[in-house]
Formats: structure tokens, C-alpha cells, sequence
């Protein structure tokens, strides 16, 4: 049986975050919807407070929490659903992106979920919650320019 | 004389601060639109610039146009105040810990409306900042 680290399992976010990060710059250079350009520039901080979460944490437990071993994989398709990244960024509107956003928040939230289930230390567990918190928060902010009905 | 360059599609807010700004010192240049900024900037070179995000066109010319001058070879050192009144109307929070180089290259934000002291403030420090980088 493979054996999984918790970094492992956290490099397949900041991965994604990362292929969402190149997406999203298309879409601002290519976009004409004044929704979607609008809310790609608040989209894009979503990376920058993941690792602003983790800058919270001293380096060294970081470290450490990275090399903790997860028996069992995890699996993290957030785009399965959506397949946003196929999507020619010329065509997205505000409406799609934020729908999607909302689908990832989601998805990123029950990942971190699933993490914490396995055993972690207090500082790991810290951590993943620190995670989710932010998740759960962002979802709350795209619910809220969800119901103004701009985008 | 110190330049500064106001670009804000409300005319009464853009007015009432390049008063604000000539009361203290300042040279200041308003534009309404940012139609033709970039060449205005390059031939104009103000000390800086004080910009307003969301245009009727464009919810976010401001930061399209703060990092276009930030490509352009003479305009790439001007300093930029952004103005942020996007988060009255979107609950989008943008605040000074969202600038970097790639997305909102700009020194600082200011959140209108805006306090005659506080503005001045920001000013004065940016200028002082780009002085210590000259000399």
C-alpha cells in the first residue's frame, strides 16, 4: 500500500492553485465580461491567503507536519465537476466563475475534512482547520456577491 | 512643483481633491477617463498618481491600468494610489495586503471617501519614499 505524506496531499492544492492562477490571468487578459474581469482580481488572492494562513505557522512545524504519513490517498479533483480549466478563458462569464469558485471552496473544504480525519499532531490539526476556516470564509464572501445578482 | 495626476471618472470627487492637493502644494493634472492616460503619463511624468479603480466601461480599469504603467518603460516608476471604492459597491475587501507585482502593482490604497488629512499623508510618504530612491 502506498504510503501518502500530508505534504504530498497539500502540494496537490497548491498545484491546482497554481494551474487556477495561469487560468485565471488569461481571463483577465482575454476576458470582455466585466463580471468575470471583476472578480478574477478578487479570485486571484485566494492563493496569496492560502499562504498567508500557512505563514502563520512557524516554519519548522510546517516542516515537520509536512513529513506526518497518511495511510490511505485522498483524492483532490476539484475540477472533475465543472472542468473549468477547459474552458476557453475568452468565454467565461462572472456568473460561471463564481458558481465555480463556490464548487471549489467546497471541494477544498471537505479535502481538508477528509485530512483531518487521519491522525495528525495538534500543530497539523491546527493547521488543516486554519484551512477550512479560510475556505469556509471565502465561500461566504462569493455567497454574498452571489446574491447581489452583479455577476 | 511636485505633479500629480488625478484619474477618476467622478467629476465632483476628482475636482474637490485636485483642490484639496493644490491647496497643498501640488501641481495636479485631472482626467475623467483613462482613454490616451498611459501616453499622457509618459509625456507628462507625474510624481504620482492617484487612481480610481472602477470606470463606467471598465469595473477594473484601475488596476489594468496601473499595471500597464507599470510596463511601460517611462511610466514604470510613477507611484500609484489606487482608489478603492469597488468595496462599497462589491464586498470585495481589496486592501494594501492584496498589492504585488503581478496582479496590483501600486504603492497604496485609499478607501473613499477620503480623509483630507489621511490622503495627504499617504502622499507625502510616497513622495519621500521615491526621493530617497533618486538620491
Amino acid at each position: 500500500m502506498a504510503i501518502f505524506t500530508l505534504g504530498k496531499l497539500l502540494d496537490r492544492v497548491e498545484a491546482f492553485e497554481n494551474r487556477l492562477t495561469i487560468f485565471y490571468a488569461a481571463v483577465r487578459d482575454q476576458s470582455k465580461d466585466n463580471g468575470a474581469k471583476l472578480l478574477i482580481y478578487y479570485l486571484v488572492r485566494h492563493r496569496k491567503h492560502q499562504q498567508q494562513v500557512l505563514e502563520n505557522f512557524n516554519k519548522a512545524d510546517i516542516t515537520h507536519a509536512r513529513r506526518i504519513k497518511i495511510q490511505d490517498d485522498i483524492p483532490f479533483t476539484p475540477d472533475a465537476e465543472r472542468q473549468l480549466l477547459q474552458v476557453n478563458p475568452s468565454s467565461i462569464n462572472g456568473k460561471t466563475l463564481l458558481a465555480t469558485a463556490m464548487v471549489y471552496d467546497a471541494q477544498l473544504a471537505q479535502f481538508y475534512g477528509r485530512i483531518l480525519k487521519a491522525p495528525l499532531n495538534p500543530m497539523a490539526t491546527s493547521l488543516i482547520k486554519s484551512l477550512i476556516r479560510l475556505e469556509q470564509r471565502h465561500k461566504l464572501m462569493l455567497k454574498k456577491l452571489l446574491d447581489m445578482k452583479y455577476f | 512643483m511636485t505633479k500629480i495626476t488625478i484619474v477618476d471618472d467622478d467629476v465632483e470627487f476628482s475636482e474637490n481633491l485636485s483642490r484639496i492637493l493644490q491647496q497643498a502644494g501640488y501641481e495636479v493634472t485631472v482626467k475623467n477617463h483613462t482613454d490616451g492616460l498611459l501616453q499622457a503619463l509618459a509625456r507628462d511624468k507625474p510624481d504620482l498618481l492617484i487612481l480610481d479603480v472602477m470606470f463606467p466601461d471598465n469595473p477594473v480599469a484601475g488596476f489594468d491600468t496601473a499595471r500597464a504603467v507599470r510596463l511601460k518603460k517611462e511610466t514604470k516608476n510613477i507611484p500609484i494610489i489606487l482608489l478603492t471604492a469597488v468595496n462599497q459597491v462589491h464586498p470585495m475587501d481589496f486592501a494594501a495586503c492584496d498589492i504585488d507585482s503581478e496582479w496590483m502593482p501600486v504603492q497604496d490604497f485609499a478607501e473613499k471617501p477620503l480623509a483630507k488629512a489621511a490622503i495627504l499623508k499617504k502622499i507625502s510618504k510616497l513622495l519621500q519614499v521615491k526621493a530617497k530612491k533618486h538620491s
